[in-house]
């Protein structure tokens, strides 16, 4: 059965939107009609022009790497104007080349078909993020989602690396965070996806994931950092789409968007605005203190053969 | 009390999910979730969650104290929805509540 057709707002300059290309055409492969909104000057209030709307699913926007994530969006999810809850994503526009390599990355997983729910449970080696990240295995098998534990008392950072590139539709990470990166496996910094440590040999073949969520503490912020990790994945193709805090955030705030999460997943939403739309929490500081980056309608499928590479990745667990 | 019984199904639901095969034999709806039941600050954190999640009600952090068992929640709820006493949605299917 062909997917309902779907309406999205690309908000760019001319110059982001024509290396966005690939993107674009992927997203009309898939049935998605694109609106495109070019501006020169000021970067548009996204929010307003998604207010106006009564049909738009999601919205994108393509603003210069000068802005933050935290100032130039209010939350991940606007309401329409019939009250919809539509989300919203920003991808900083630092260089044409970056750009490239995210909508060839956002395109691949776009043109993937994969239709097999799962996900790579991360989390740092602390006693309650690895009662969360079971408590969400269960959640997760319960809902009939296939998960998989990589936390760190389970994988070493390589490994959990290496085991990213196997292209599950969405990791998702909880524990401590900073702007530069995650707290648990001894530090993640967004160059370990692609600076592999020496004498260690990295998988050749890395598929991108669908989204990589970060349920902790500033990942999406810009304090002390050029940019932020959570803005850095879509950018270096580590995946579609990326979810992270602009500021410190609460443990309830982050257990609540977890078991969304969850419930989300196991519901059937099949991209990660769909998602983040289903698990949104009641709590207004859980909403406002996260940021959508990168593609806000990457599919979450996972496909057989990365499925089978997941599977294959050995842990000490 | 449609509304409310289905509630208080759901709250028994979501106890037995959190603290699986760890509730004692005998526990009823005025059970104290710490005392009796032994859910810590963690499993109560999930309840609120899952609670929000099946009401659309938000729960402050500094109420939490007051969710101590399935009555004292649902009061708690019925005191948030004046119009509606209990109102199930059905978040976990997916459905939006209204804005």
């Amino acid at each position: 059965m062909a997917a309902a057709p779907r309406h999205l707002l690309l908000c760019a300059t001319r110059k982001a939107a024509a290396a966005l290309s690939e993107l674009v055409e992927a997203w009309r492969s898939a049935s998605v009609r694109v609106e495109l909104e070019y501006f020169t000057g000021a970067t548009p209030d996204v929010a307003a022009l998604v207010g106006e709307h009564d049909t738009l699913d999601a919205a994108l926007l393509v603003s210069w790497a000068r802005r933050a994530p935290g100032t130039v969006l209010p939350a991940p999810l606007v309401r329409r104007r019939d009250g919809a809850r539509v989300p919203i994503a920003w991808l900083p526009f630092r260089d044409t080349a970056s750009l490239h390599r995210f909508a060839a990355t956002a395109a691949r997983v776009q043109r993937r078909a994969g239709n097999r729910r799962a996900v790579a449970l991360l989390g740092q080696w602390l006693p309650n993020y690895l009662r969360v990240s079971d408590r969400m295995r269960w959640l997760a098998h319960e809902g009939g989602v296939r998960a998989f534990r990589w936390t760190g008392d389970a994988i070493t950072r390589e490994s959990m690396i290496d085991a990213l590139g196997c292209g599950l539709g969405l990791g998702l990470y909880v524990g401590h965070g900073r702007p530069m990166g995650w707290v648990g496996y001894h530090g993640v910094r967004a160059h370990h996806f692609h600076e592999p440590e020496p004498g260690i040999a990295r998988r050749s073949t890395r598929e991108p994931m669908g989204a990589i969520l970060s349920l902790c503490c500033r990942t999406a912020s810009r304090k002390r950092v050029g940019m932020s990790y959570a803005e850095s994945l879509p950018l270096l193709g580590v995946a579609a789409a990326s979810f992270g805090a602009v500021r410190d955030t609460l443990h309830s705030d982050n257990t609540r968007w977890a078991i969304g999460v969850c419930s989300a997943l196991a519901a059937g939403a099949s991209t990660v605005g769909d998602l983040l739309v289903r698990a949104a929490p009641a709590s207004p500081t859980a909403l406002e203190s996260y940021r959508l980056i990168g593609d806000p309608l990457a599919p979450l499928g996972t496909d057989e053969r990365s499925l089978r590479r997941a599977q294959r990745v050995r842990t000490y667990a | 009390m449609h509304n409310e019984m289905e509630f208080r199904a759901t709250i028994r639901r979501e106890l037995r999910s959190i603290r699986r095969d760890k509730l004692p034999p005998d526990w009823n709806d005025e059970s104290h979730f710490r005392d009796d039941l032994g859910l810590d600050s963690l499993d109560l954190v999930e309840m609120v969650a899952r609670l929000e999640q099946a009401t659309g009600i938000f729960v402050p952090d500094e109420d939490v104290a007051h969710l101590m068992s399935i009555s004292a929640t649902v009061d708690y709820v019925r005191a948030r929805q004046p119009a509606s006493p209990v109102t199930v949605r059905s978040a976990l299917r997916g459905d939006e509540a209204s804005p």
